[in-house]
């Protein structure tokens, strides 16, 4: 629950990937496996990866350079890589593609056959800013620390148990909540902007009770002056009454408010079996907000 | 032969915007707003319905001295502050960033919030796009 100090770079760890961009571009989530990257308002590069079964990926080469030929409108020849590049994608095989023979490429493939896994770049270089390829930093897959994988994007960083799963996200306006699941225990990180408004209005604990859900069956504790925890251990026939309605008996959450940042961050935690309460409070240590440099 | 075929719009078709263009947009006021100031200081809106006329003329004659049917929508403190950048010379771009710096969001978290006022505001008539 601290800060860090304002960067250069950004690191972005997002569902396995993890890069070094600079600050000044924007990323946004389009999906699970699919991140969009702008520097002033226009897309300068785009990634999207998958899990591979089998190492042999032409097919799928194939396949990714027809949709793209697809939606171009254009017909793609094989590239090479701009002079200095191939340090960024020294743990991949390449395969570059443009669509004529002069220019720089415009869709790199990157295979990685000991990792069963493959990553399209998408490139669109213009004359008025650098080339993306040149102010990026290298891509791999995401680093893990103890069993723990960093995530980090737009202005918060987390570090989530590797085994969890990401299955939903929702960048609303205002309100990120990543949702992930290992088995039958899911794991909520929030984030909600403009705490200090949503505080005049509600505390802590009315603001996370309507927006998580909670019921009343588990009990409140201020551990700090703007931590709130969350706990529900229900006993054996109640967890029952409870199982019988399709929810998750229980419940470990930890609401907290970042002033310096004027945000509210929320880790949730339910399942069916009693709770890992260190790996809780872990989780709750490094889930923190990294200031946005002010344009 | 079939007797009741689907119309196509003979009418202009909306224009389909590139995400550039659109940011590049300049939204101006529509000039039959009337624009208040609540108590709180939020701004209140003041704009006419928009009727079809067959709706329109049943209400003109029921209504013994006509008046344009009007509807107040009062905009809370974010909402107040995004109005200002209404001026018909602050593009959706800039109000975007000036947004996410006044308010220390991210980029994406401003660009939803303030594209969705704007078609909110756009969809009750208040504004157009220049």
């Amino acid at each position: 629950m601290t800060t860090s100090p304002q960067r250069t770079s950004q690191n972005i760890s997002w569902n396995g990937i993890s890069l070094t961009v600079p600050q000044s571009w924007e990323t946004q989530v389009i999906s699970l496996t699919h991140l969009s990257f702008e520097c002033d308002s226009e897309v300068v590069l785009e990634l999207r990866w998958q899990e591979t079964k089998s190492r042999n990926n032409h097919k799928l080469i194939t396949r990714i350079t027809k949709q793209y030929e697809e939606r171009s409108e254009s017909h793609l020849t094989t590239a090479t890589l701009p002079s200095g590049c191939e340090v960024l994608f020294k743990d991949f095989q390449v395969a570059c593609f443009t669509t004529t023979k002069q220019s720089s490429p415009l869709l790199i493939v990157l295979n990685n056959p000991d990792e069963s896994f493959m990553l399209a770049l998408h490139v669109y270089a213009r004359q008025s800013t650098a080339h993306p390829l040149k102010s990026i930093g290298a891509i791999g897959r995401t680093t893990r620390e103890d069993g723990l994988l960093t995530w980090a994007i737009q202005d918060f960083q987390a570090l989530v148990p590797a085994t969890y799963r990401l299955t939903k996200y929702a960048m609303k306006a205002g309100l990120t909540v990543l949702e992930f699941a290992c088995g039958k225990t899911m794991l909520h990180l929030c984030r909600l902007s403009l705490a200090g408004q949503r505080l005049e209005r509600q505390n802590l604990k009315e603001i996370f009770t309507s927006l998580l859900g909670l019921e009343n069956e588990g009990s409140f504790e201020h551990l700090a002056e703007n931590t709130v925890r969350y706990q529900a251990y229900p006993g054996i026939l109640e967890q029952i009454t409870i199982r019988l309605q399709r929810k998750k008996p229980f419940q470990l959450a930890t609401f907290w408010h970042d002033g310096e940042n004027d945000r509210l961050l929320g880790c949730f935690m339910q399942g069916i079996a009693p709770l890992d309460q260190q790996l809780h409070t872990t989780i709750c240590k490094n889930y923190e907000i990294v200031p946005l440099p002010k344009k | 032969m079939k007797l009741f075929r689907s119309q196509k719009s003979k009418g202009v078709q909306p224009v389909q915007l590139s995400r550039q263009d659109a940011l590049r947009c300049r939204p101006v006021v529509n000039g039959s707003i009337r624009v208040e100031s609540s108590t709180e200081g939020d701004v209140v809106l003041e704009y006419p319905l928009p009727l079809k006329p067959l709706f329109l003329s049943l209400f003109q004659r029921f209504q013994k001295s006509y008046e344009y049917p009007t509807k107040k929508l009062q905009l809370d403190e974010m909402g107040s502050h995004v109005w200002q950048y209404i001026d018909g010379k602050t593009s959706v771009k800039s109000m975007i960033e000036d947004f996410a710096d006044h308010y220390g969001v991210t980029r994406q978290e401003a660009e939803q919030s303030i594209t969705a006022f704007l078609v909110e505001l756009g969809k009750r008539g208040i504004i157009a796009m220049r």
